[in-house]
């Protein structure tokens, strides 16, 4: 009896269960009853469309009490027909919901949008067997019932073949975007037949499809209208697909255009991209490919009018003719961001400042390696140069971090172009010394500097004499310090920091050489914004100085005094009273 | 009380013997077993001569279920019928495993009025409690994945907070 009474409710056929449900008014008790078990949420997904996030799915009885079948809560339902957008993720995505989905809504038919994203490959090699993934057999009934899609992202379908996309490209002619990534048992067939039947095709996303090959883009850029005369907004493609953009770059018949995101990109396909005239945006991530003289090799005299922002990551071979070369002839770019190039030259990265010098805004160097050799070659003329081309007016962000064998002279150099800059970032930068700073400082001097942000962490090479010039030139606006590690300061500078910075809000003064009387001078600067303060490992500060921050309350909302081991218990209790709304983070007491 | 065995076969209406699963016998009026969608076809098609098998309903429901069945084939005022199913109900209700049989035996003999008045019952206990509780209750296991619990609980929190 007992063990009948165990499993009792479950024993009711779905049809009593969704009776009983339906004499549940009240939404919050049907919610609450669908977080019960994945039956009851089945079963609530069944009933009412209106209340629930429900896939759609009038299941009779027999069906829905297959275990297997799980309708839980992903479809984004807004009820406007019309503009139906359905998402089948992680292990929603499968054959069942679909064919649950397409034989239950009458509205499937005029369904526009379905993205299907599955999970990392199951382990279950049966999987497909048992329809507990997206294959082909899924695509053709969405073919069949959704003549009207326009939209069909496929995401991780590893089970999708040929054939599936055939099937969609056969009879959802109204496609206009689709989205294959990675999907690596589709090849060029289907692409074939999407150039065949899809005349509307604008928008084809291509990624990690190991099998497509250049015939299979081709077809779809040489036979496909739209293609001709609208234009390809995004192909993301792997290095696998190399020649893919030569042949519709260098077709004279297909002209591709709007690039806006180029990928992973090799040497063979460098050139073309130079082709894609507004291409805006390039990212150019692991360029195994041999050498960027492609760049060079391309017409020449084209000009990269709407490129606006560049990315170059892991490129070993990317030197500086491909960037001289890039810049030179993107005269509007804003954005350069450089991570873990080691193939670029001191003379190679000026050459590149001067060519976009006019609208220059944002560069980023990290964890760069510049060419030894050639930076010893150039040394003397780089100063010539320096000298002469320190009016980069427009660059307002600079950041620069782990980068070894830039010289001094450059970083002087760009700390003299920062004339406008709001945001100037040196992180561990050993070679970031006082002279760089003064040079730096002094390009701010007597303008209205904009300067709000400082970062100088990890540059042991400042001194107090850099550091107190800099202050009393622009400590005044500075509302961001950061001189974490900077061990090079003594009291003095870091008391001038006090005196002088009256509008900071965030002061990073962590492995300082912060003292009881460093603490004194910046809480009696008046400093009345300041909301954090860090002193991580600041040994010499002592409950005594803790006490001078009494004048900040107020403000003071953040204080980080871990690794502060002359401080007690006392000074940490006179800290919480301090910051009424704040909290003091792990305080470690010797 | 419903009418059982030994009624005098002189009777106007004709009687119909249902059989339980554990073999009891039942004699109803004809009207009254017809209650059930289910008899009522059996009895079109095979008479009402030989006794009719329940076999998926116990002695002790089909009792309950005729019993039912009888007070709402004689056409009483509502209020009478309403206050009757209320105490029918809270009578059932007390033992769960009952009172799931006797869904269970109403909904295969197709008795549509007492499926809901049970439904209804049923979902009197489901208010207002949060989904731990339903589990306890009806012993149910919580196979939802995290993602699952947590997609419903984010999407209606709202329906989750305390009553």
């Amino acid at each position: 009896m007992e063990n009948h009474h165990c499993k009792h409710i479950n024993d009711l056929p779905s049809n009593c269960m969704l009776r009983i449900f339906t004499f549940l008014p009240d939404p919050s008790d049907r919610y609450r009853c669908s977080a019960v078990s994945r039956r009851w949420l089945l079963l609530q997904l069944q009933l009412q469309p209106c209340d629930l996030p429900e896939f759609p799915s009038q299941q009779d009885s027999s069906s829905s009490s297959n275990s297997d079948l799980d309708f839980s809560s992903d479809a984004e339902d807004d009820d406007n027909e019309v503009d139906t957008l359905n998402t089948l993720e992680g292990p929603m995505a499968n054959d069942m919901r679909i064919a649950a989905a397409v034989m239950s809504r009458a509205y499937y038919s005029i369904l526009i949008e379905l993205n299907l994203v599955e999970d990392f490959p199951s382990n279950n090699p049966f999987s497909a067997l048992h329809h507990e993934v997206v294959t082909d057999f899924g695509l053709q009934m969405i073919s069949l019932a959704c003549p009207y899609l326009e939209v069909l992202r496929l995401i991780n379908c590893i089970h999708v073949t040929i054939a599936g996309v055939v099937f969609i490209a056969e009879k959802c002619t109204n496609l206009t975007s689709l989205e294959l990534n990675s999907c690596p048992l589709v090849g060029d067939e289907a692409l074939l037949a999407l150039a065949q039947h899809s005349g509307l095709l604008s928008f084809l996303t291509l990624r990690r499809c190991l099998l497509v090959t250049e015939k299979g883009i081709a077809a779809v850029l040489t036979r496909v209208p739209t293609f001709k005369g609208k234009s390809v907004l995004c192909i993301e493609l792997s290095y696998e697909d190399d020649d893919l953009l030569n042949n519709g770059a260098n077709d004279s018949v297909v002209e591709v255009r709007n690039f806006q995101y180029v990928r992973e990109t090799s040497e063979l396909k460098l050139s073309s991209i130079v082709e894609a005239l507004r291409m805006n945006f390039l990212i150019l991530e692991p360029c195994i490919g041999k050498t960027d003289s492609t760049f060079i090799l391309s017409s020449p005299s084209k000009t990269l009018t709407e490129f606006h922002s560049i990315k170059i990551k892991n490129c070993d071979k990317f030197t500086e003719t491909g960037l001289t070369d890039l810049t030179g002839r993107a005269h509007l770019l804003e954005k350069i961001k450089l991570e873990k190039c080691s193939g670029i030259t001191t003379q190679n990265l000026l050459g590149a400042f001067i060519n976009c010098r006019t609208r220059l805004k944002y560069l980023s160097l990290l964890d760069c390696t510049i060419d030894e050799d050639s930076k010893q070659e150039m040394a003397e003329e780089d100063h010539e140069l320096f000298k002469t081309n320190a009016f980069y007016a427009a660059l307002e962000g600079v950041k620069v971090e782990n980068c070894r064998g830039i010289s001094e002279a450059f970083l002087s150099w760009i700390g003299a172009t920062c004339r406008r800059a709001n945001t100037i970032e040196m992180l561990n930068m050993e070679m970031f010394t006082d002279d760089c700073l003064i040079a730096l400082v002094k390009s701010l001097k007597g303008t209205t500097t904009r300067l709000t942000k400082l970062d100088l962490s990890g540059c042991e090479g400042i001194t107090d004499r850099g550091m107190i010039y800099a202050m009393i030139v622009v400590g005044k606006k500075l509302e961001w310090l950061g001189l974490g590690k900077c061990r090079g300061l003594s009291w003095r500078s870091l008391g001038k920091v006090g005196e002088e910075c009256r509008r900071l809000k965030y002061l990073d003064l962590s492995e300082c050489a912060v003292s009881d009387r460093v603490v004194m001078k910046i809480a009696r600067a008046g400093m009345v914004r300041l909301k954090t303060l860090k002193m991580v490992g600041c040994e010499g500060v002592t409950d005594k100085g803790l006490g001078w921050l009494r004048f900040l309350k107020g403000s003071l909302v953040d204080v980080d005094l871990s690794g502060c081991v002359s401080v007690s218990e006392a000074g940490v209790a006179l800290m919480c009273q301090v910051l009424a709304a704040g909290d003091v983070a792990d305080v470690t007491v010797a | 009380m419903a009418t059982i065995i030994t009624k005098e076969q002189q009777e106007k209406e004709k009687m119909v013997t249902l059989v339980s699963s554990d073999s009891e016998k039942f004699v109803v009026e004809q009207k009254v077993a017809e209650k059930s969608h289910v008899i009522k076809m059996v009895m079109n098609c095979c008479g009402i001569e030989s006794p009719i098998p329940v076999r998926r309903v116990k002695g002790d429901i089909l009792k309950s279920i005729l019993e039912y069945c009888e007070k709402h084939s004689k056409g009483e005022a509502q209020e009478v019928m309403e206050k009757w199913d209320k105490e029918y109900m809270d009578k059932a209700e007390k033992d769960l495993v009952f009172f799931h049989d006797l869904m269970l035996a109403s909904h295969f003999l197709h008795i549509q009025e007492l499926v809901d008045l049970i439904a209804v019952t049923f979902a009197g206990m489901l208010k207002m409690k949060s989904p731990e509780e339903i589990r306890q209750k009806f012993n149910i296991n919580n196979d939802l994945t995290k993602e699952q619990e947590e997609h419903i609980m984010t999407t209606f929190g709202w329906a989750f907070q305390p009553i």
